[in-house]
């Protein structure tokens, strides 16, 4: 890996790495809540209908 | 909820543009620019390690903007653009932080020091990773959001701190790459030519998923609220 990054190319892996890890996380974090919230509000959505329904 | 489809879809390109350019960034990382005389490839870490410095920066920067605004006008939008700032302003400086140790363990030849650069972002990031831990523990929203506003405006002077600290300590072993030091008091740019054009790139990438990805957690709490409001309205229709 050295020949073709330079010396010390271990550390770089291992800090792009921890970065890609990092925003990753971040931008799973923020898409899972969405896809979570987007279920519960269609949860909500039909039970707001079902009680229209019953009424 | 519904939001316009014009700004869904501005979202979306921005999304996209911001992945696209992300993608050019680390290859000219990587593969265009070449390595450093005398750090090699560990200095390639530099320029993800200011960019999300940057990220960082805009978003805290942006809680000032949310803290003031709210406080002036008491609209909770603020609270929420103050909220996801601060959220993703931890990813980006956790970023600055991690690589910054990656870069220092061949040149330092330590992980950490507490060096004053690296003890003032680390403070700083604990002075956010605070705001988020008491915030949670306000049940009153208003009081809670008032709370947020005067905090997220106080905790900036850890970020001017960070940035002037390195300027001022004569005793810092961190590198300064724009700007006067001790050392140069006429300041400077010890970067060039397909560095600096790398480095920039980088910024400019940062910046735009430091937006995105605010914007983005602005939605997803706008949303929550959305369905905190419809289960009351449906628990109130239940009661009737």
């Amino acid at each position: 890996m050295d020949e073709i990054f330079g010396k010390y190319a271990e550390y770089m892996a291992l800090g792009y790495s921890a970065m890609a890890v990092i925003l990753g996380g971040m931008a799973a974090w923020v898409y899972l809540r969405y896809r979570q919230a987007r279920r519960e509000m269609a949860r909500v959505e039909h039970m707001a209908q079902e009680l229209r329904s019953e009424r | 909820m519904s939001y316009s489809a014009q700004r869904t879809g501005l979202l979306k390109g921005l999304t996209a543009l911001a992945a696209v350019l992300f993608a050019v960034a680390i290859y000219l990382d990587l593969f265009w620019v070449g390595p450093e005389a005398t750090q090699g490839a560990a200095q390639r870490v530099f320029y993800v390690h200011l960019g999300a410095f940057l990220g960082a920066f805009i978003a805290f920067s942006a809680v000032v903007v949310a803290g003031i605004a709210y406080l002036r006008t008491r609209n909770p939008k603020w609270d929420t653009l103050g909220l996801a700032s601060v959220e993703m302003g931890l990813g980006f400086s956790l970023i600055t932080i991690i690589t910054g140790m990656t870069w220092a363990r061949p040149i330092w030849n330590t992980w950490w020091t507490w060096d004053p650069r690296l003890t003032s972002v680390a403070i700083m990031w604990l002075a956010y990773a605070a705001y988020v831990m008491l915030r949670t523990g306000i049940e009153d929203p208003e009081r809670r959001r008032r709370f947020a506003a005067v905090y997220g405006i106080i905790a900036f002077a850890s970020v001017i701190f960070t940035i002037v600290i390195v300027r001022v300590r004569p005793d810092t072993i961190h590198p300064v790459v724009a700007g006067p030091t001790q050392a140069d008091p006429t300041g400077g740019f010890e970067v060039a030519g397909d560095m600096k054009t790398t480095l920039f790139f980088n910024m400019i990438t940062f910046a735009l998923i430091t937006l995105v990805l605010v914007w983005h957690r602005i939605r997803l709490e706008n949303l929550v609220h959305y369905i905190e409001r419809r289960k009351m309205e449906v628990l109130a229709e239940l009661s009737r």
